[in-house]
């Protein structure tokens, strides 16, 4: 959580450095949490950009009182995840598949080709899930929330949350193996 | 150790890497199964995994956000150039209280037109309304005049039984029928297990049970909806007990096999019934009793019917009273 958080959203709807540092530090567990869910990193980068615009439009709205911000922050996250593959299982078929050197137009440094090469088998690994373990994973690894947060947003009990959780890095384990 | 208390240490161990509090003590971590180090590493490299470099729009979406917030576009959907954007602002952003007796002006205007005598018939019918009991923020009891009762008093059946009407179905049970209704246009589902243990596993609800039973009591079925209801039938003599739990309040919404689609309904649960209503006590909550019926209270965003065959008010209180708020399965 952010020092002055709640501080800084009050400020954020007229104050630009308010919402800048709000956007500077939940923008990589976003980002993150949204490319765990979906393969394609220019898909992720639309979606992400989708949420932050949402996130300002409403911030007005947030309500200390319901819930903490990350929890609300990521329930427009999920919103955005799922409105786009709700969209996507009615009008596409075909998997989207370009991770694979959609930045390789310019020579990259060896150092960057096997930290890639990395991010690669992991997200790869994490496609093999099933949709739930895949969105628990994404949760808590990707936008780094609790995992009482994650039954609040996912409906489940917090027990459930960690026996889904255990298991589905189990399974991803052997995938990598 | 059993996977939950697995499961739960690795919880408590990935709560730790995330706050970058990294055992210090290496041999604490030495002394786990290699399988369990195996997944503490995967997971350690799953939070540490950057992809920083990969996204391309970190800095221009934060530009084109702050200039927003600089051109005061960003409140309410108010953005420049947009037609509606000086009267939507003026009703919505400085003075909703007009936009709201402006929309209900117009209502009132269009309903006596369209349907004249209808404020009156609306009148009849809220005077239909002999008492209301409010036993949670989602959850009422309205004793109304027969002609208004949705229960109906055909002969109930004596067992279970599913019945199919378009988007809902009905679900007949020995004191009355309960209609699992989604969203319009939303597919109900309904799942029914011979036991507790294969309904929660299966569904994603939080389905709770009562500790106590009157004697002689088993559970016989449990029945789940993807409308986020699920009922605990059980056996017994004189006949059935039927506990009936449903999510109420803001809820996210579900469709088939349990997903959420990503929006939010809000679930509220009015009974209205001709028969005499009793406020009573149960610990500190306020719950209702509907004479031949059952049992009606909201608890922790739930909201409870129990009900059966000749079950007293005592049995019924025991019942509710004896329900766990979060059950270790």
């Amino acid at each position: 959580m952010l020092e002055n958080e709640l501080t800084l959203i009050k400020r954020s709807q007229v104050d630009p450095n308010a919402f800048a540092e709000v956007y500077e530090h939940y923008f990589p567990r976003v980002y993150k949490y949204i490319r765990f869910r979906i393969r394609d990193p220019e898909t992720a980068d639309e979606l992400t950009s989708q949420t932050f615009e949402h996130v300002l439009t409403k911030i007005a709205t947030f309500n200390p009182g319901r819930g903490s911000f990350a929890v609300w922050l990521f329930t427009i996250s999920r919103n955005t995840v799922f409105d786009h593959l709700r969209h996507k299982k009615r009008y596409s078929s075909a998997p989207i598949e370009t991770l694979k050197d959609c930045h390789s137009a310019e020579p990259l440094p060896e150092e960057l080709v096997l930290r890639k090469e990395t991010h690669e088998e992991l997200l790869s690994a994490l496609a093999t899930l099933k949709d739930r373990q895949r969105e628990i994973v994404a949760l808590k690894f990707g936008a780094g929330l609790t995992n009482r947060s994650i039954a609040k947003l996912s409906g489940l009990r917090e027990s459930n949350v960690g026996v889904i959780l255990y298991r589905a890095i189990r399974q991803l384990r052997a995938q990598l193996s | 150790m059993k996977e939950k208390e697995i499961s739960k240490r690795f919880s408590y161990d990935i709560d730790n890497l995330l706050r970058d509090d990294f055992p210090d003590n290496m041999e604490v971590y030495n002394a786990t199964p290699k399988a369990y180090q195996e997944s503490y590493d995967l997971a350690r490299r799953l939070i540490e995994l950057d992809l920083s470099d990969e996204n391309s729009i970190r800095r221009s979406l934060k530009n084109k956000l702050l200039d927003r917030i600089t051109s005061g576009e960003q409140a309410l959907g108010c953005e420049r150039g947009r037609i509606a954007h000086p009267v939507r602002c003026f009703f919505l952003r400085r003075h909703p209280g007009f936009a709201v007796a402006f929309v209900l002006m117009i209502s009132v205007f269009v309903v006596i037109n369209v349907w004249p005598g209808s404020l009156t018939t609306a009148a009849q019918i809220i005077e239909n309304f002999v008492r209301s009991l409010f036993v949670g923020e989602n959850t009422s009891i309205h004793q109304v005049s027969p002609i208004h009762s949705t229960r109906e008093k055909k002969k109930v059946p004596e067992k279970v039984s599913l019945e199919k009407m378009d988007n809902l179905w009905i679900i007949n049970t020995p004191v009355g029928g309960f209609a699992a209704t989604g969203q319009p246009g939303e597919k109900v589902i309904v799942h029914r297990y011979r036991t507790f243990k294969e309904a929660i596993e299966d569904v994603n609800f939080n389905i709770r049970k009562p500790e106590y039973l009157p004697p002689g009591y088993i559970l016989s079925e449990v029945i789940v909806t993807s409308a986020g209801q699920a009922f605990l039938v059980y056996d017994g003599s004189p006949g059935h007990i039927i506990l009936q739990q449903c999510r109420v309040g803001e809820q996210p919404a579900v469709e088939e096999g349990y997903e959420y689609t990503g929006e939010v309904q809000y679930i509220g649960i009015a009974v209205l019934t001709d028969e005499s209503i009793v406020s009573v006590k149960l610990n500190d909550e306020s719950a209702g009793w509907i004479d031949n019926y059952g049992l009606i209270w909201e608890r922790d965003g739930i909201s409870y019917f129990v009900g059966g065959t000749g079950l007293s008010l005592e049995d019924a209180k025991r019942i509710a009273e004896s329900i766990q708020i979060d059950h270790e399965d």
